[in-house]
């Protein structure tokens, strides 16, 4: 009797132990899965790039670099654990990408470029219609472990050594151009202004929260080269993202 | 039974189509494949008969299991052996058998489709050389040794070893000209002067 072939005997144990096929429907939703998953990836890079945006506009890091020790403080401020989420998330859609059906016929740095140029647009997007200065704020608010893992805006404008304060106004002198603030930490501040330069949308009255650069002179007493407002700039919709919330030390009455 | 008279024009996209809503399709699709994947197999590993003959029922078997699976954008020989491929090094990982020093068997269709690429001396005995360029094989890294093999021995075009290889084209041409230069050197070092 001829030995079976291998297609023979492949045949037989199909039919003895009643082998199926795997069903289309399993094979397309594990697709769909995995490329669920690359979007989501995207995502998450693309929002952390917009706060890393968010934090370097806070940050005005474009004028922080001119000065004193600016890129000192520019490395310390800067939101390394964003970036570390920003590259940790596109590695992992990139990877997750090379196991798509058609995600190996794409040359390694092809896929880089395009995901990372993505990720920005989308960062972009985020960080224009406010969704990244949200995120921000609600990770501030909500874990406490935040603030200690980076630097929140608040943080980085409350640092009078290097001739950075920020808060609310207690209270303006416009004739001596010296104003009472308070900072985040509710410590008291005399500010002179009078050589200060004052950005065009601030308005210096009393409630109104402002961001200062200059220069301490005594543990009460800072002297201010320029005034900026506490929001970032930006047109009605970031009217929406005001501070309003903000869990601040009430101002002392009277003072 | 399915006739066989009807079946011959088909082509292996089809008979794969049909595979899935009966399996005695698929008979005429392995019988196409059978011969040419236990020689690949015996071309990549250097099992005995039994062996290889186990790997190919495994073979077949996964790819029934997973013909709904089957990309019509592609060739169906290229799924074939992508699966082939994969099997193979995941029984060689598991065995923890390293296929060293094998010796391929090379013959003259192989040796005249590299001669044109690797610049080797004409006058070396066809046979002689056959058997070094067959030691040489055994001893480059393995990504190399696929290609070489997909390429010169299987015939297949750069998109089909993208297809099984699941590497970009540019990838492939790359891996080739490589393995050429590796397999040059090992070549030399078998004695034969270039």
């Amino acid at each position: 009797m001829d030995e079976k072939t291998i297609s023979q005997k492949v045949l037989d144990e199909i039919r003895k132990k009643n082998i199926t096929p795997e069903p289309r429907w399993k094979f397309q939703a594990g697709r769909l899965m995995v490329l669920a998953f690359v979007l989501v990836l995207l995502a998450i890079s693309g929002l952390a790039v917009g706060v890393i945006f968010e934090l370097l506009s806070q940050f005005h890091f474009d004028s922080m670099v001119f000065r004193p020790r600016g890129l000192r403080l520019i490395s310390e401020s800067f939101p390394y654990l964003w970036l570390i989420l920003v590259v940790g998330a596109l590695i992992l859609a990139v990877a997750e990408f090379l196991r798509t059906r058609h995600g190996y016929k794409y040359r390694l740095s092809e896929i880089v470029a395009v995901f990372g140029s993505l990720s920005i647009f989308l960062g972009s997007i985020f960080f224009i219609f406010g969704q990244s200065g949200q995120t921000e704020r609600f990770l501030e608010k909500s874990l406490p472990q935040y603030g200690k893992m980076t630097r929140t805006p608040r943080e980085f404008w409350v640092q009078p050594e290097k001739g950075l304060v920020s808060g609310i106004i207690l209270k303006n002198d416009e004739g001596i151009k010296i104003m009472a603030l308070r900072d985040w930490g509710g410590h008291d501040w005399d500010v002179d202004y009078s050589k200060a330069k004052v950005a065009e949308r601030v308005v210096l009255k009393e409630g109104v929260f402002i961001k200062v650069i200059g220069e301490k002179k005594t543990d009460v007493n800072f002297f201010a080269e320029e005034i900026r407002p506490w929001m970032r700039p930006g047109g009605m919709m970031m009217r929406r993202h005001m501070d309003t919330d903000v869990d601040f030390p009430m101002p002392m009455m009277g003072r | 039974m399915v006739e066989n008279k009807d079946l011959s024009q088909k082509t292996d996209e089809e008979l794969a189509g049909l595979t899935a809503e009966n399996p005695d399709f698929y008979y005429f699709l392995m019988a196409r494949y059978e011969a040419k994947i236990i020689r690949y197999i015996n071309r990549i590993t250097n099992y005995p008969k039994e062996v290889v003959e186990d790997l190919g029922q495994e073979i077949f078997i996964k790819a029934y299991e997973n013909i709904n699976d089957f990309d019509r954008s592609l060739k169906f020989s290229s799924w074939l052996y992508r699966i082939a491929h994969n099997h193979v090094i995941s029984h060689w990982r598991k065995r923890k058998k390293e296929s060293k020093n094998i010796s391929l068997e090379v013959d003259e269709k192989f040796i005249n489709l590299f001669e044109a690429d690797i610049d080797l001396v004409k006058d070396v005995d066809k046979k002689i050389l056959a058997e070094k360029m067959g030691q040489a094989l055994g001893l480059i890294k393995p990504n190399h040794k696929d290609v070489l093999i997909l390429r010169f021995m299987e015939g297949k075009d750069y998109n089909e070893i993208s297809d099984i290889l699941r590497c970009p084209v540019g990838t492939v041409g790359t891996l080739i000209s490589r393995a050429k230069k590796e397999l040059r050197i090992k070549i030399m070092e078998t004695g034969i002067t270039m």
